[in-house]
């Protein structure tokens, strides 16, 4: 392994992502910076082999480390000014605040971790649809040059893996050039780095504790484990998913139009790792109206608000899919060939629906796929709608983001008859699983309980709860009203 | 007196996080032992320091795509030594589909074209390509489930191999 060449992208990722996320102007604690800004970075230099090959420019390692040092030159040029040093300091900081109970967990989760980086590194890909695609086009790639390479003079009647969009392509022929001949690290710094983010997501609001035992739940999810090692799709696609959903909701919240960009530019990221996550975006379309709505937007801004918002991934579907498939590749692909045409019956839905059900989520092999982490969030929604019901109304918008992905995957297998149950619905149904993670980190039994723990650990005696007063602009803070009254 | 009481407060804190360390622990414990998690560590997880071991005496990549991808990468390598040791240039071959090995009970596992050309860059086709005639080589298979390679003159020779490969020898087990 050429571990300067592995530090030198370790350190281009971190540039390129963070000159994003300074572009959006988004700003999070110091570790979820580092962290999301390593995904962000992972995926602007997977577009990089990509472009070199749309303008016909040799892909060899020179051209590689140019057109990389280039992008990350050009993201941060008029971004300098707004690195600052206590980032670094804040991070330091925060790692010396870490409870003796919490780095137990922490420690725990890299122990679990190792075994999956070692497995990235020793062993070569293996999963059929990456051999039969991405990692056979990317390996002649590093040899030949180009991308439309000797592996498309092959019969290839057998697959249509070789049509994915290629981000995992990409990374992989930089990683191939640069760092290991079965390339596939990235997929370790990609999956240690969204594991933190959501770690910093799930202890912003709960107790260490509480935080340490959810998040063990999350990372022990056998079959999202499984593909920390297994180069795939999903993973990857589940991650930006949800990072497009979280800054989604974050723009509902602080209304930044900056962020609701960054949230359509993650979707984008989202398509062009699985197209179909276009479908996704269409289906959170309503979601995205209504926070419009509420930010009382004149109908126009909402409208052409909601076209970027389909825009932008569609962009990264077009590039691909209408762009390079249709006019770069010498082999033919007819994406109308690949729809269901019989769209009258419906029942097909419903029969998925039932499956998904019966042998995945609720039932079947249900834990032993994902562990016991879908029966937790079920107990803790229903917890939550009997003694928290102001959690489901603060939190619908996660719920709406499950809803989708739930109604989706079925939806998907109706429209497109290749869309399988037992491979593509089951990891299609990892999108689940973090927004469901996000879901439990706001809950109101799991907050309420942290609240006690932490009221013990401190001896705080706890005060009364306020009244709640629903409190509107130029309304009186309610303490004052009450005051008033008397 | 405000020293002392924030001593004791420290104190009690202190006494309470490492209470809450133990709870942790046992936690942990449990968690690891229910059914599920616990055959997920003995699968994936606790078996990584013995893996390490036989791993670090395989690092070569040849040993190491050999461990992953088995008997169908050592056969695909080996047809293509065969060519290569022949002087055979860029040769197509015709492959047995999947199928023929499963309904004969041979365990061997093909690669479909394109990861045999992945694995050892030797161009293959299966007998339902729109290319089969374009075939220069087979691979043939006796009933003695001897292998073996041969030249495909013409149409003829190619239609008499696909038959071939649609015979079973042995009976489904």
């Amino acid at each position: 392994m050429n571990l300067p060449a592995l530090i030198f992208l370790l350190c281009m990722h971190f540039l390129c992502g963070r000159a994003l996320l300074h572009i959006f102007d988004i700003r999070l604690k110091p570790a979820a910076t580092f962290a999301l800004a390593m995904i962000n970075g992972i995926m602007v230099l997977s577009l990089l082999p990509f472009l070199l090959q749309l303008f016909y420019i040799p892909i060899t390692t020179a051209s590689t480390v140019i057109s990389i040092s280039a992008c990350a030159i050009l993201l941060n040029i008029t971004q300098l000014k707004k690195y600052k040093r206590t980032d670094i300091r804040g991070l330091a900081a925060g790692l010396r605040s870490i409870p003796l109970y919490e780095w137990l967990f922490i420690i725990v989760f890299i122990i679990l971790m190792i075994p999956s980086a070692w497995r990235c590194f020793i062993y070569p890909p293996n999963a059929r649809d990456i051999l039969s695609g991405a990692e056979a086009v990317a390996e002649f790639t590093v040899r030949e040059h180009t991308m439309l390479n000797s592996v498309f003079k092959v019969d290839l009647t057998s697959t249509n893996n070789h049509l994915k969009p290629p981000y995992i392509t990409c990374l992989q022929i930089i990683y191939k050039q640069l760092v290991h001949p079965f390339g596939q690290v990235w997929l370790s710094v990609f999956c240690i780095s969204f594991l933190t983010w959501m770690y910093t997501l799930v202890r912003e609001h709960l107790h260490g504790v509480i935080a340490g035992m959810l998040f063990l739940l999350f990372m022990t999810i056998p079959d999202v484990y499984a593909y920390t090692y297994m180069l795939l799709y999903d993973y990857s696609n589940m991650a930006l998913f949800f990072a497009g959903v979280y800054f989604l909701l974050q723009y509902a919240a602080t209304r930044q139009y900056k962020t609701f960009l960054f949230s359509c530019v993650l979707f984008g990221f989202a398509t062009y790792i699985r197209s179909e996550t276009l479908v996704f975006a269409g289906l959170l379309l309503p979601l995205v109206l209504y926070i419009f709505y509420k930010e009382q937007l004149g109908a126009i801004r909402i409208a052409l608000r909601g076209a970027l918002f389909l825009l932008i991934p569609f962009l990264f579907y077009f590039i691909w899919m209408g762009v390079f498939v249709k006019y770069y590749m010498p082999v033919r692909f007819d994406v109308q060939s690949q729809i269901n045409h019989n769209l009258g019956d419906l029942s097909p839905i419903f029969t998925r629906l039932h499956e998904m059900n019966t042998e995945y989520l609720l039932g079947g092999n249900n834990i032993k796929i994902y562990g016991y982490f879908i029966n937790v969030f079920i107990a803790v929604f229903i917890a939550d709608a009997i003694f928290f019901r102001s959690t489901l109304k603060k939190q619908w918008m996660l719920l709406y983001a499950i809803a989708i992905v739930y109604i989706g995957l079925p939806v998907l297998g109706y429209l497109i008859p290749w869309y399988d149950l037992s491979n593509t619905t089951k990891r299609g149904a990892f999108k689940l699983l973090p927004v469901m993670l996000l879901y439990m980190a706001n809950s109101g039994v799991l907050l309420r309980l942290s609240a006690v723990l932490q009221n013990w650990e401190y001896n705080i005696q706890p005060e009364p709860a306020p009244e709640t007063v629903k409190v509107s602009p130029g309304t009186p803070a309610p303490g004052k009203k009450k005051k008033q009254k008397r | 007196m405000n020293l002392k009481n924030q001593n004791d407060q420290n104190k009690a804190v202190t006494v309470r996080r490492v209470l809450l360390l133990f709870a942790s622990i046992l936690f942990i414990y449990l968690f690891f032992n229910t059914e599920a998690t616990h055959i997920w560590l003995e699968d994936r997880i606790l078996p990584f320091r013995r893996h390490v071991k036989e791993d670090l005496q395989h690092m070569s990549l040849k040993d190491r795509k050999e461990i992953r991808w088995g008997g169908s990468y050592i056969g695909a390598q080996g047809l293509a030594n065969y060519f290569r040791r022949e002087h055979i240039k860029d040769p197509l071959v015709l492959i047995p589909p999947q199928e023929y090995f499963t309904r004969n009970g041979i365990n061997i596992t093909m690669p479909e074209p394109i990861v045999f050309y992945y694995y050892s860059g030797l161009r293959t086709i299966l007998p339902n390509s729109p290319y089969l005639y374009k075939a220069q080589y087979a691979l043939a298979i006796d009933s003695a489930m001897n292998t073996d390679i041969v030249h495909l003159s013409g149409k003829e020779d190619i239609d008499k191999i696909v038959k071939a490969y649609t015979t079973i020898y042995k009976p489904e087990p």
